[in-house]
């Protein structure tokens, strides 16, 4: 499998198409985060990515995918000068699911959940439309200029971000946007753009920064884990009513198999990469960090969820407990009750696949084993201290999930920082980079290990991993063996994963979890039903069989 | 036991009736130990034992046989070994117990009997013998020694302080405490789900089931006993609904008044254990009554079937009207605490006088008959529209089994269509038919039913 890096976009429904997945008919305004006028406003969040506060007589300009289309069709005629192919909107248009996003509401399915919701139009409800179109519904459209149709699905300025500009009026200076500046024929005034840092293209000119792997993965996560916040969240409600279940989100498999309409760094030509400025550690770890950081992120937002929902919200809200604690068949010999419990049975628990590769990320992070212990530490005591709250009462007591959580997240903003710390200084030497991925691959493996259900008698109960959690193992064991290939040689890349591919056990790995989302703009119904039944089946040991098989092919310890 | 047990089993129970009866008076509950006074001593099911008593080594059911046919027949016998198995074990661990099973009162409460650690025991009381004689009849050393002598009246021997096992309500209430459950005696979600069965309990399918160590004459024919009556098998089935309601009604009201809310207990299980789908009939058949996501509350004990058969009547309009709000508080998506244990009382208080009301009443021929009817019609509507829960389904299947019980009921035609009902409830091996309960699956044998009823 290939890695590959971003221009742009990802946003709100990758996961409908996914597999079980459902369109995220969620809520989020999505993309937005990072496009909306106010700032972003998790409390707790460590990285508020600052947006300026809009000067007032700038205007936000959320323009249509038309904006984008003469430039970024056709291809660029000496694409080597320039920092994308332009070619990317026909491959929105004709493969990606974001592009259906809204149309999916008119399906069947979307208006079955607006009847048993008593919606009058999910194709006009805020709540579907803010992650299923690339408007802002609601309230918030009011202090925005909205260009855009929903009928455009989930498009560019969903994840790009909207134009800044100052509008023309009488009496007023207008200013153009970074629409016009960065495609300007004028070639003084786009290189003046290209010079811009990355940082101020967002924050001033309102143009998200998809390579940061943070900014990247909250647009993603807005809507593929939701924003509860913004009312961008799907409710245990219209899951009820039919929405697909949002599965568990890994931020680069989702953006590969979006598909990428981007190039990865690697790919791009020397001078372009040093007006980035991305250093060859960025390059080489691309992939790595987007997956650590990433790893971070989501678990970080899904804290975020149950600290607002806690503080704002109402309580309990069960779509941001496990569907699967629940949502099974009574048998007498289940999985789930072999396992046992972390906490007090019958308890809904926290959606354990949040968390799943957390201890990979901490152990990235980490410069010494004696970091290493320290931090895993705390992420225990993190987790306990919430685990506790679950246990003294069905979801939790409302004002004890909001503090323990918060202060989780906080934690957890933490070790993103310090992540992001590292990368800098990868770049400017040092051993981080390192067979990273070699090392992460390790620890991936490692940590399955300890996930294997104990079959011995007597052998101490441990957390064995559901369907969705197993899904992230080998999600991102895929991202991280073909990063393994020597010097991201592009003969080598290719290799591996056709190594990788074409093992049979792999096969069977990847249907068992359904690890390939569904290509195309088929509807969402494609799948479903085949993803749920998978799910329905699961079972961990089996999930070990098929990959201690692959790892012994590919002759890695198991 | 199981409800699927119950379901077989019942079936196969023909029990006899005749004549019109006497009605025994509505007992309050027997008090609990607990609240006895000290000198109470229990003194174990050997004290029953002698030979010459209750142990004559008879046939099952035989008189004198009592002791004999327990424990040698009865599960309830093996309720305390019961707690040494695996699956007792692993519902400890998972719990983190800090005693095991068979040491715990969360467990012996019910598996030896009430109060366990707050009571006094004889030194030759043995909790081995599980669930023994004075787990329903009362502690025996206030009446051990007198409770044969001159043939004294069920007055007397209450009086003696002999637990009420005679009357109908005081048969049903010895029942209640752990096969419902009460503040100490919970079989809660937590308890469940670390491997406890589900309690789901019938009066009239249980009683049935259990190996009788009386004489069933004594219940249903009239003059044979003070309490017998002639619609003994009617009657039963109409007061032990109401009286098992009511005890769930009085459990509802302890829960909410604990920290665990909301009780998944309360709920119908298969709502929320079921796989997920694409086409979930769910979603086209559940949502109308109550808001989308929010927990179904359970029909088990909450259908309000046997009052709704009543539906002319005053008492019963009252309290089915209750039920259903209280059912509209359970179902909210945030359940409100408070205000559903108030509700809840208030309707343990209703069917307290509608016991009353049933107790008292000569259930008729034409009673039986209208209720079945009632029954079947309505699970005929069900199983058209393709709604209701497996809780309602087998609640009603088991209904219909207690109402013909009488001489003739059972016709080949009612035993096939019964029989096809309860094949279709019954849970294949390992897996819960209530996952995947389809209503319209009965409407064939509902309308078969319904024909044989129509055509007498």
């Amino acid at each position: 499998m290939s890695s590959q890096l971003p221009t742009l976009w990802s946003k709100r429904l990758t996961c409908w198409a996914g597999t079980h997945l459902g369109l995220a008919v969620a809520v989020c305004l999505v993309g937005t985060i990072c496009l909306r006028a106010t700032p972003v406003a998790h409390e707790a969040e460590p990285m508020p990515l600052q947006i300026a506060p809009q000067k007032a007589e700038e205007t936000r300009v959320y323009y249509d995918f038309e904006s984008c289309v003469n430039c970024h069709s056709k291809g660029f005629e000496n694409p080597d000068k320039q920092i994308c192919r332009g070619a990317e909107v026909p491959i929105w248009q004709k493969e990606d699911k974001h592009r259906i996003a809204y149309k999916v509401l008119g399906d069947p399915r979307g208006l079955q959940m607006g009847k048993i919701l008593g919606l009058k139009d999910v194709r006009t409800e805020p709540t579907c439309l803010v992650c299923h179109s690339s408007t802002l519904p609601g309230k918030q459209a009011a202090k925005v200029d909205i260009r855009v149709t929903p009928e455009e699905g989930v498009s560019c300025v969903a994840c790009h971000g909207p134009d800044v500009v100052v509008l023309p009026a009488k009496g007023v200076e207008d200013k153009l946007g970074w629409l016009d500046r960065h495609g300007s024929a004028n070639a003084a005034f786009r290189d003046a753009w290209r010079r811009k840092d990355r940082s101020e293209k967002e924050i001033v000119w309102g143009m998200t920064d998809l390579w940061d792997p943070v900014k990247r993965t909250q647009v993603c996560a807005s809507c593929h884990i939701g924003n509860v916040a913004k009312d961008q969240f799907v409710t245990h409600a219209m899951y009820a009513a039919g929405h697909p279940p949002l599965p568990g989100f890994e931020v680069v498999t989702f953006s590969n198999q979006m598909p990428r309409h981007w190039e990865y760094l690697k790919d791009k030509k020397e001078p372009i990469l040093k007006a980035l400025k991305f250093t060859a550690a960025d390059i080489e770890l691309e992939q790595v960090n987007l997956l650590a950081i990433g790893t971070m992120v989501v678990f970080q937002e899904y804290l975020n969820n149950i600290t607002e929902q806690a503080k704002a919200k109402p309580w309990p809200e069960l779509a941001h407990y496990d569907c699967f604690a629940c949502h099974h068949e009574l048998k007498s010999k289940s999985w789930q009750q072999e396992r046992g419990y972390a906490g007090q049975p019958g308890r809904p628990p926290l959606r354990e696949w949040s968390a799943a590769l957390v201890e990979i990320s901490l152990r990235y992070s980490a410069h010494s084993a004696e970091e290493n212990t320290r931090l895993e530490t705390e992420f225990r005591t993190h987790w306990r201290a919430l685990q506790a709250d679950l246990d003294a009462q069905p979801f939790g007591g409302k004002a004890e999930v909001q503090k323990t959580s918060s202060r989780f997240s906080m934690w957890v903003g933490d070790q993103v920082r310090r992540l992001k710390e590292q990368m800098a200084a990868a770049g400017k030497g040092g051993d981080f980079a390192k067979d990273a991925s070699a090392r992460l691959l390790a620890d991936v493996i490692a940590l399955a290990k300890r996930w294997r259900p104990a079959t011995a008698p007597g052998e101490a109960k441990r957390f064995v991993p559901g369907f969705d959690s197993a899904r992230q193992l080998a999600w991102a064991f895929q991202v991280l063996y073909v990063e393994t290939a020597p010097s991201h040689d592009a003969a080598k890349i290719l290799e591996y994963s056709k190594r990788l591919g074409d093992n049979q056990h792999w096969q069977k790995l990847n249907d068992y979890l359904y690890l390939t989302l569904p290509k195309g703009q088929t509807k969402i119904e494609i799948g479903l039903a085949d993803s749920l039944d998978r799910l329905g089946k699961y079972e961990p040991l089996q999930f070990f069989e098929h990959f201690d098989r692959v790892l012994k092919d590919l002759n890695l310890p198991k | 036991m199981s409800p699927r047990r119950a379901v077989v089993g019942l079936l196969a129970v023909l029990a006899t009736a005749t004549l019109a009866g006497y009605a025994a008076p509505l007992e309050q509950p027997v008090p609990m130990p607990a609240a006895q006074a000290p000198k109470v001593l229990w003194l174990g099911s050997g004290s029953c034992a002698a030979m010459g008593c209750h142990n004559a080594n008879g046939l099952s059911g035989e008189q004198r046989s009592e002791y004999t046919t327990w424990v040698s027949h009865d599960r309830h016998a093996r309720a305390y070994e019961v707690l040494y198995s695996v699956k007792s074990r692993t519902i400890s661990a998972n719990l983190k117990r800090p005693k095991a099973a068979a040491n715990d009162s969360l467990c012996l409460n019910c598996h030896v009997h009430a109060a366990y650690d707050k009571t006094d025991h004889h030194p030759h009381f043995a909790k081995e013998d599980g669930v023994g004689c004075e787990s329903c009849h009362g502690p025996a050393s206030t009446w051990v020694a007198n409770h044969y002598r001159n043939r004294p009246t069920p007055e007397q021997k209450r009086q003696m302080g002999m637990a009420d096992t005679w009357s109908l309500p005081g048969r049903v209430r010895s029942c209640l405490p752990c096969h419902v459950g009460t503040q100490d005696m919970d079989v809660n979600h937590d308890l469940i789900a670390a491997g406890h069965p589900r309690l789901a309990f019938d009066f009239s399918a249980y009683h049935a089931l259990m190996p009788h160590h009386w004489q069933d004459v004594k219940d249903k024919k009239s003059g044979a006993s003070p309490w017998a009556r002639d619609d003994w098998d009617a009657a039963a089935w109409f007061v032990g609904e109401a009286l098992t309601t009511q005890a769930a009604m009085r459990l509802l009201e302890c829960r909410s008044a604990s920290r665990v809310w909301p009780e998944f207990a309360e709920y119908d299980c298969y709502a929320c254990h079921h796989r997920l789908q694409k086409l979930s009939w769910r979603q086209e058949r559940d949502f109308k009554q109550r808001e989308a996501g929010s927990l179904a509350w359970n029909d088990w004990y909450f259908s309000g079937l046997p009052l709704r058969t009543f539906a002319d009547n005053a008492k019963a309009g009252s309290a089915v009207k209750s039920i259903d709000e209280l059912r509209k508080l359970m179902e909210k998506t945030v359940v409100p605490k408070a205000a559903a244990g108030k509700r809840a009382r208030a309707v343990a208080d209703l069917l307290d006088d509608w016991a009353r009301f049933l107790c008292d009443r000569n259930f008729s021929e034409m009673d039986r008959t209208d209720a079945r009817r009632h029954l079947t019609a309505g699970a005929v509507e069900q199983a058209i529209k393709n709604t209701g829960s497996w809780d309602e389904a087998a609640k009603n299947y088991l209904a219909l089994v207690a109402l013909s019980q009488a001489p003739g009921d059972m016709s080949p035609k009612v035993k096939e269509a019964l029989s096809r009902i309860r094949d279709y409830l019954r849970a294949p091996e390992g897996v819960h038919a209530g996952s995947t309960h389809s209503p319209s699956q009965l409407l064939q044998p509902y309308k078969l039913l319904q024909e044989s009823w129509s055509a007498r």
